[in-house]
């Protein structure tokens, strides 16, 4: 995987501004943490009880992405990137059917389907899928989601050290 | 997280007298590597009092309002620094999850 371009948000910004730059930033931060790696670093489980992995990781990102913003904010019928009826954690263990490149490249494709949902509507607009008491509005999706990749980023910090001691922000 | 807190609510947003909770001139990672200075329960009471006083600075201020003690040349707005702890802590919360689960088995959120 190859580091991506990305930018520190602004110190002080509209509300929008500030929830689309740090989940964008955030974004680039798990690639970062994958950059330079080969693949069977990106595959390993490196902080072993946890059978996290940095590759792992990558594809569960993909499948939120379109999980909130396509599934449960417009209400679509959503084809997965990686589904599985068996292993409802199949993008976490099941790592032998693409290359990273190939993960790489989905989950590029799926954050700009994200960008253009989330820059299409308004924060105060309400989820879309229906039958379920508890709704959520784009704003909670945002936030949501940078507290999401936060924490993922989080344990791909200590899966990167154990790999090849490579630390930092 | 204790010293974040004073950081960045107390001292930098509302330019308040802070005293850093752990400080030590010769180490900047202080809080990280001297375990031995205080008991689990004086960390737990310094944590909650510090996010305490942050809380009360945050009800009676507006997102947009400005950090009183940032450089005047990168001004920094309340809710720059709300967005900014969410990520931090949970940043950390995910090296947590490791560390919790290497120490007993648990997971969960």
């Amino acid at each position: 995987m190859q580091e991506p371009d990305r930018h520190e948000p602004p110190h002080a910004g509209s509300e929008r501004e500030l929830l689309e730059t740090f989940l964008d930033y955030y974004r680039g931060t798990l690639l970062v943490k994958c950059a330079g790696l080969n693949e069977e670093q990106l595959r390993a489980r490196a902080c072993e009880p946890s059978t996290l992995t940095l590759l792992g990781l990558v594809r569960h990102m993909t499948n939120v992405e379109q999980n909130w913003f396509q599934r449960i904010f417009l209400g679509l019928e959503v084809d997965f990137v990686y589904h599985g009826q068996r292993d409802r954690d199949r993008e976490f263990n099941d790592l032998e059917g693409a290359t990273s490149d190939q993960v790489e490249r989905d989950f590029l494709a799926v954050c700009e389907q994200s960008r253009a949902i989330g820059e299409a509507h308004d924060l105060d607009e309400f989820e879309r899928r229906s039958n379920d008491e508890w709704r959520v509005n784009l704003r909670w999706i945002y936030v949501h989601l940078i507290e999401e990749y936060a924490r993922h980023c989080g344990h791909a910090d200590l899966l990167r050290e154990s790999i090849d001691g490579a630390t930092g922000d | 997280m204790t010293i974040v807190e004073q950081y960045w609510f107390h001292k930098i947003f509302a330019d308040q007298e802070v005293v850093p909770a752990y400080d030590a001139p010769d180490d900047p990672d202080v809080e990280f590597n001297d375990l031995q200075s205080a008991t689990i329960e004086e960390v737990e009471r310094d944590f909650l009092d510090a996010c305490e006083r942050s809380r009360v600075i945050v009800s009676n201020a507006d997102l947009s309002s400005l950090a009183r003690a940032a450089q005047p040349s990168t001004p920094i707005d309340l809710r720059w620094i709300c967005v900014h702890m969410i990520e931090e802590y949970a940043r950390h919360n995910g090296h947590a999850d490791l560390l919790r689960e290497r120490i007993d088995g648990a997971t969960g959120d």
